[in-house]
């Protein structure tokens, strides 16, 4: 197995490269390499583990060389169910918040800020909690509203019964508030996530590809 | 024991897209808090699939067939470019580590060119271009040793090598 790959990150409004790597996946020892056919067989199947490992090795590269992170790198998600897939990696370490039933990690800096009266969709502003399917918990905190721009931290727990994420996680995400009132973002993984205030509760929608799961979420401390 | 695809690796890597090495410092990386990361996506690329017949052609001709099996495989198999799993990665670091924000745009783009990009996506911020140089499913042949008294056998494997080629970059 040979991959290569090129990681850019571009400032489009300056028009610069801030930061640029590349990636190389050789195996050491081919001597057990499988056949064409043992490739091919199953839709597929190895071929497809063979390109997630090179991927996962080249995140692995980048991430000490080009982004200069000195933790591990996150695992690359093999065949996500609806409920992992909202979790492609693992968090870093970071402090586990208990909220009523809900443990999902949160970062140490969260920044809450009131929006202003009749800003759109101030409603949805601060912590709240719930769970995917009623299995995955979920912590959604709405940290900056500015005109039609949410700033939010996405959390989750791992799921008990192995039918979800491994290990918990958390990421921020930019959304909008939409015309019809709708908080929407989409995560890491290409994951949407959908909020929509109903009464003091948030009715919530999560979908990637086919892939498609509910929660309710209340206020949370 | 003869590996081919070792021994044929640093041609494969030759490719014509340049990469330059420019780690994140603690400047640079601290200046992406609060800033929104969008991904790039590309059109998958291409796929070489060195099958015996294909390679024993060689040149373009032996190159183009090889492509043309390997995207054949790509598409009946619906195999995804890893690009978009490293580079959901890849933000995910930066989201976690440098306080950056996952932005819900994604843009299509072609071209390697850093201002042509940016005046074609003027309206974002940061964006996250993972490219796939080079992918091959390459032959690997492994001589068995010969017995005492008998001619070498040969068995024939393959081993897959993912490498966006096009056909310029092929050895």
């Amino acid at each position: 197995m040979i991959y290569t790959a090129r990681t850019r990150l571009i400032d489009v409004k300056r028009a610069q490269v801030v930061a640029e790597g590349g990636c190389k996946h050789i195996p050491e020892d081919s001597s057990n390499a499988p056949s064409y056919e043992e490739f091919l067989a199953n839709g597929a199947e190895r071929l497809k583990k063979e390109l997630q490992t090179a991927a996962a090795a080249c995140v692995e590269q980048l991430w000490t060389a080009t982004l200069a992170l000195s933790g591990k790198a996150p695992q690359i998600a093999a065949a996500p169910s609806p409920v992992a897939a909202a979790a492609p990696v693992a968090s870093a370490a970071s402090p586990t918040q208990t909220a009523g039933t809900t443990r999902t990690p949160l970062p140490t800096a969260i920044e809450v800020v009131s929006p202003a009266a009749g800003t759109a969709g101030a409603a949805f502003s601060g912590s709240w909690i719930g769970k995917w399917d009623g299995q995955v918990d979920h912590t959604l905190i709405v940290e900056k509203i500015e005109g039609r721009k949410a700033m939010f931290i996405y959390s989750w727990s791992a799921a008990e019964d192995g039918r979800g994420p491994s290990k918990p996680g958390f990421q921020r995400v930019v959304g909008t508030i939409d015309d019809d009132g709708a908080l929407r973002g989409t995560l890491n993984n290409g994951a949407n996530v959908m909020y929509r205030l109903s009464g003091d509760q948030l009715s919530a929608e999560w979908q990637n590809r086919r892939r498609y799961t509910r929660a309710t979420l209340v206020r949370g401390p | 024991m003869i590996r081919i695809a070792t021994l044929v690796a640093p041609a494969l890597l030759a490719g014509c897209v340049s990469v330059q090495q420019i780690p994140l410092t603690a400047t640079t990386g601290g200046a992406l808090r609060d800033r929104e990361v969008s991904l790039a996506v590309r059109d998958k690329p291409d796929f070489a699939a060195m099958t015996p017949g294909k390679a024993a052609i060689g040149g373009l001709i032996g190159a183009a067939l090889m492509i043309e099996a390997g995207n054949q495989i790509i598409k009946e198999h619906s195999v995804e470019d890893p690009a978009s799993q490293i580079a959901e990665a890849v933000r995910a670091g930066l989201n976690e580590s440098y306080r950056a924000r996952s932005s819900s745009k994604t843009v299509r783009i072609a071209s390697d060119d850093v201002a042509q990009t940016s005046r074609d996506n003027a309206a974002l911020d940061l964006l996250l271009d993972v490219r796939t140089i080079k992918e091959t499913l390459k032959k690997r042949r492994t001589v068995v040793p010969a017995k005492a008294g008998t001619h070498a056998s040969k068995k024939k494997n393959w081993t897959p090598a993912f490498a966006g080629a096009t056909s310029s970059d092929l050895p």
